[in-house]
């Protein structure tokens, strides 16, 4: 590790790069700064939603951004490289599902009115325990799988690329992305992905196509792929010794996406069946991509984004995926090394090193000044992705949570907590950092897969049954949720304590345990939980329809009155002072606060909390009952024609792409 | 002099390009991707027809009258008058045996009644 970051020490020092760099972070503060002073930020609905004005670019730009981190340029890559083209079923299956949200998903949740998933689980279901599980899960695997990935494989991308101190230049990265996302709110961060996508998009293009020019285009690719194998097969390791064949030379199958059912790395039904439910969890019920499709003007709006951003989840696989592979074929001692100690000479882990592909070509391949464009290229993925995941972490918590311990607080108390949170997760990610680092970060992309799905699952299945099934009730998604947590996490524990293993040092981990790939065990979990949900909720009493119009899919046009089952929490903020309390409220009037002074009318412009005060209850304004309005879903027949007919065209290409590589 | 280049030429182009990509069977690649499509489309297409067809939402059912043994085809005691389908919707949702009281005849023309 130390000789390979002595010798790409001093990659970005030169004017051409350092000017690319500040260009672009100019470049990404000036759009934010812009943004910030044309939205509403003061009020709830402006800063959590945007004020629901979005239109449908920025929705499918915002949607590709948050989804692809710095952790897909490294994993994606990296998998590709270890193992042939598969791995862009990931990205190729999730097109399919992003459409199931604008079409099924998103019109519930817009005439439901809610903000955030756990809340709609909330008015769906009633009770508190679901949302406050569901909260509390999403936070967890927001830390443990999104925000340390993308950290870590920004770590190894500065490490390769910079030599940089990774402590400094994590802190300075977080430092950005907080001031935009503490200041701004969604409208900021969506109108920023915007520019972090085309600038993700045109560096990557860039990159592919000085790969491809180096290994002599696509034929090259596919000819010499095959061939791309180290040649320091012996460890000295004693034990090891001589690998087998099987552990270095590149997979048979490698240019297949769809592959054996029983003995292959990526069996076709698990990618098919198992990773759709995963995909089903990320896409259609997670706080990060839902909360970018609620900020769309109308229906049509969020439908056009999604198949945006469908469109543009076709190019990983040529934008990472075959890179990373072509990588393999430039550097295959490095990238393919198969012997412990080699790897642990290249790139520090023991496991393989796979996860420097691309950072590899970026710092062999491009000249002065576009390496400064890679590295901004990178710090796009990675700040937006952390960007979006902070803002809704932050919604989660103040909606959900803080609402629950302080259910009298006022928007404007609301707001603060919701910035302060942000500040916590950042400390938190970075105190993580240590670990993710020291962690065996094997083939990155796999464990995050893995991780979503043994605990992913049963909440996939908790949203498609309480969206399309109105029989389901309270207890049975709250059991459901439990059983399935706890059959996850009899996978989960075991398969971490006795580590993943690799081809030359295989896991102990015994085959009842781990045997199963993880998503067959996808599939399985979906089903237990289906299983447990329904029947737990037909032996209990079913919910009245009076509390079920527009909350579930086949009452979405539903007109009637709605009987709201979280009514009681609806009506707090409302009635701050119970009876009892009145006396009270009388000697607590308190003359209007003198003038803030100037450093804290400051801090509050850039937190957008001056002029007229949220917590006052004004008449509504124009703009809120436009919002309002929204959550009518009627489209206009001649646009939504249109918009079904892109999808299906958008939905051809993919299953041609897929019949192609398959 | 350019001899050698040129026969270099000929081999290569004589020579069949490699291809490592190879589909499932003997299948090339873009016709996998072809069928796939064509599979998909015809797919959607029974989706469609299927919705078209079965899963429209029916109208509101129209009262048929049908007029059984006419004046005019002779007197058949006890079968003269007319049949309403509507009278299925009589069903009360109060009770399995229960029915509504409604009046079905005003709606056609040329027949008055009253209501019971």
């Amino acid at each position: 590790m130390e000789q390979s970051a002595a010798d790409s020490r001093n990659f970005i020092d030169n004017t051409a790069d350092l000017i690319v760099i500040a260009g672009y972070f100019l470049l990404v503060i000036g759009v934010g700064l812009w943004s910030m002073c044309r939205t509403n930020r003061g009020t709830i609905g402006g800063y959590f939603l945007a004020g629901r004005s979005m239109i449908w670019w920025p929705v499918g730009a915002s949607l590709f951004a948050s989804n692809i981190g710095s952790g897909h340029f490294v994993g994606l890559a990296g998998t590709g490289a270890a193992s042939g083209l598969a791995v862009a079923g990931f990205e190729w299956n999730a097109l399919f599902v992003v459409l199931l949200l604008g079409w099924l998903f998103a019109p519930v949740y817009l005439t439901a009115g809610v903000i955030t998933m756990p809340q709609y689980l909330r008015k769906r279901f009633g009770g508190h325990r679901i949302r406050l599980y569901l909260s509390v899960l999403s936070l967890f695997l927001y830390i443990f799988t999104k925000i340390s990935v993308d950290l870590f494989s920004g770590a190894v991308f500065i490490q390769q690329a910079l030599g940089w101190n990774i402590y400094a230049s994590v802190i300075a990265l977080l430092g950005i992305t907080m001031i935009y996302t503490v200041t701004g709110g969604l409208a900021a961060l969506m109108y920023t992905d915007t520019i972090q996508t085309s600038v993700i998009l045109g560096g990557a293009f860039i990159l592919m196509g000085y790969a491809f020019n180096e290994v002599g285009g696509y034929t090259g690719l596919f000819n010499k792929y095959l061939e791309a194998k180290t040649t320091q097969t012996f460890s000295e390791d004693p034990i090891v010794g001589n690998i087998s064949p099987s552990c270095y030379q590149p997979r048979a199958d490698s240019f297949h996406l769809l592959r054996d059912p029983v003995t292959s790395d990526l069996p076709w039904p698990a990618l098919l069946v198992g990773l759709t439910i995963v995909s089903g969890w990320y896409w259609c019920s997670d706080q990060v991509i839902v909360q970018r499709c609620l900020a769309g003007k109308n229906l049509t709006h969020i439908k056009a984004g999604c198949i945006l951003c469908g469109y543009l989840k076709l190019l990983p696989m040529f934008l990472m995926v075959m890179p990373g592979m072509i990588s393999r074929i430039l550097f295959p001692d490095k990238v393919a090394c198969v012997a412990p100690e080699v790897c642990k000479q290249v790139c520090g882990t023991e496991v393989g090193c796979s996860n420097i592909a691309y950072p590899l070509l970026v710092v062999k391949l491009m000249p002065n000044g576009l390496r400064g464009l890679m590295l901004a290229v990178m710090l796009a993925a990675l700040m937006s992705s952390l960007a979006s995941i902070f803002n809704s972490s932050s919604t989660l918590f103040t909606m959900d949570i803080y609402t629950r311990l302080r259910p009298r607080a006022g928007d404007k108390e609301l707001l603060l907590v919701g910035r302060l949170w942000v500040l916590f997760t950042v400390a938190v990610s970075i105190a993580w950092l240590p670990v993710v680092q020291a962690a065996q970060g094997g083939q990155l992309f796999d464990y995050i897969q893995a991780v979503s799905s043994y605990l992913a699952p049963p909440v996939s299945a908790v949203f498609i049954l309480a969206l399309f099934v109105p029989r389901v009730n309270e207890p049975g998604a709250f059991w459901g949720l439990i059983g399935g947590l706890l059959m996850g996490l009899a996978r989960l524990i075991p398969e971490f304590s006795f580590g993943t293993g690799s081809c030359v040092r295989p896991s102990s981990c015994p085959g009842l345990f781990c045997g199963v790939h993880y998503l067959y065990f996808a599939i399985v979990l979906f089903i237990c939980s289906c299983i447990l949900i329904l029947t737990i909720s037909f032996c209990t009493t079913p919910i009245p329809q009076k509390h079920l119009h527009r909350l579930v899919f086949s009452l979405r046009h539903s007109e009637e009155e709605r009987e709201d089952l979280d009514v009681d929490e609806q009506q707090g903020p409302l009635f701050p002072v119970q009876n009892g309390q009145l006396e009270h409220a009388v000697e607590m009037d308190e003359p209007p606060p003198a003038t803030p002074g100037l450093f804290h009318r400051c801090l509050l412009w850039f937190c957008g909390m001056t002029g007229s005060d949220p917590s006052s209850s004004s008449p509504p304004t124009a703009e809120e009952t436009r919002a309002q309005q929204l959550e009518d879903i009627t489209e206009d027949p001649h646009w939504a024609r249109f918009v079904n007919l892109n999808a299906l065209f958008m939905m051809a290409v993919a299953v041609f792409l897929w019949g192609f590589y398959a | 002099m350019e001899t050698p280049e040129l026969v270099l030429l000929c081999l290569l182009m004589a020579a069949e390009p490699v291809t490592c990509q190879q589909g499932l069977g003997n299948l090339e690649p873009w016709m996998q991707g072809l069928i796939a499509v064509a599979v998909f489309l015809a797919l959607v297409a029974i989706a469609f027809a299927v919705n078209h067809f079965w899963c429209q939402e029916d109208p509101e059912p129209v009262t048929t009258v049908l007029s059984v043994g006419a004046k005019s085809d002779g007197n058949l005691a006890g079968v003269d008058g007319k049949y309403s389908t509507m009278a299925l919707n009589f069903r009360s949702s109060e009770h399995k045996n229960a029915y509504e009281n409604e009046n079905v005849m005003e709606d056609i023309p040329g027949v008055r009644s009253t209501p019971m």
